[in-house]
């Protein structure tokens, strides 16, 4: 007579399967061992400046930065003067004052 | 050349092969997560730029890059960090995906594009930005690519 498997036994040994397929695939390397991709990214023009920086932290300013000049329309040098930064999460673009923490509305930006 | 021997066949065969990169939508420090990569066959410009604006709007997407891969082909890459379910999801919430694309992609866990030109065609162009307010999830730099050779010169998965 066959072995009953239990739910939780079944359940943990597809979860291990699939993480060693994840885990393991044929031969996937990582982008930053393949200068193909940077080059690819840099020819088709896709984030050219973001690519060369190689950094997160400045990867994500200047994503925020490119979001408020182009979407929002409020200039970088704006910000600055009012010291206040861009907060994308949430609903709504959302704008925090430096100085106080607290939210500021756009409206009071652009005048 | 063929040799049948009772119930055997032996096959012996020469097939030119062309070594090819691909970029992976699995990332590559956190394999559950994926970027969203489209495929698009026989659509025009227009219709894909509509179908992407709607998802994008739908599921909050992060900005869309639709590139031009061979004439009247076009790929699509997002860069988010999402499961594979929900990569699933919104693909087959995408009008005029390849199929192929998308099945073996099923079939594989993550998704495949080729980012080498095929031999006389032009190179990748990209041909339009859908910009979004949601930022980034995923670094281009942080996902997986891999080698492949194969011998299909236009088609499917080539």
């Amino acid at each position: 007579m066959a072995k009953q498997r239990k739910k939780d036994t079944y359940e943990k040994e597809i979860e291990e399967t699939a993480q060693r397929m994840l885990k393991y695939p044929e031969a996937l390397r990582s982008a930053r061992s393949t200068p193909e991709w940077k080059q690819f990214l840099l020819d088709v023009g896709i984030l050219p400046e973001i690519v060369s920086s190689d950094s997160g932290k400045q990867f994500w300013s200047k994503v925020k930065n490119k979001i408020v000049e182009q979407e929002l329309g409020i200039s970088q040098r704006t910000l600055e003067e009012k010291n206040v930064e861009y907060e994308p999460k949430g609903r709504g673009s959302k704008f925090r004052s430096k100085e106080t923490g607290r939210f500021v509305s756009k409206k009071s930006l652009e005048n | 050349m063929k040799i049948i021997l009772f119930n055997y066949q032996l096959r012996i065969y020469i097939l030119k092969l062309e070594k090819r990169i691909g970029v992976n939508s699995q990332k590559y420090n956190d394999v559950n997560k994926h970027i969203l990569m489209w495929d698009f066959d026989e659509a025009s410009l227009a219709t894909i730029y509509y179908s992407l604006y709607t998802l994008l709007k739908k599921y909050r997407l992060p900005t869309i890059y639709i590139v031009r891969s061979s004439p009247k082909k076009y790929h699509a890459y997002c860069f988010t960090a999402r499961t594979f379910l929900q990569i699933c999801h919104i693909l087959s919430d995408t009008p005029k995906l390849d199929i192929a694309y998308f099945r073996i992609g099923i079939i594989r866990g993550y998704f495949t594009l080729r980012i080498t030109p095929r031999k006389d065609e032009p190179n990748f162009k990209l041909v339009k930005t859908i910009w979004s307010i949601f930022p980034n999830e995923t670094l281009p730099m942080d996902i997986t690519t891999s080698t492949y050779y194969t011998s299909n010169k236009g088609g499917n998965n080539g």
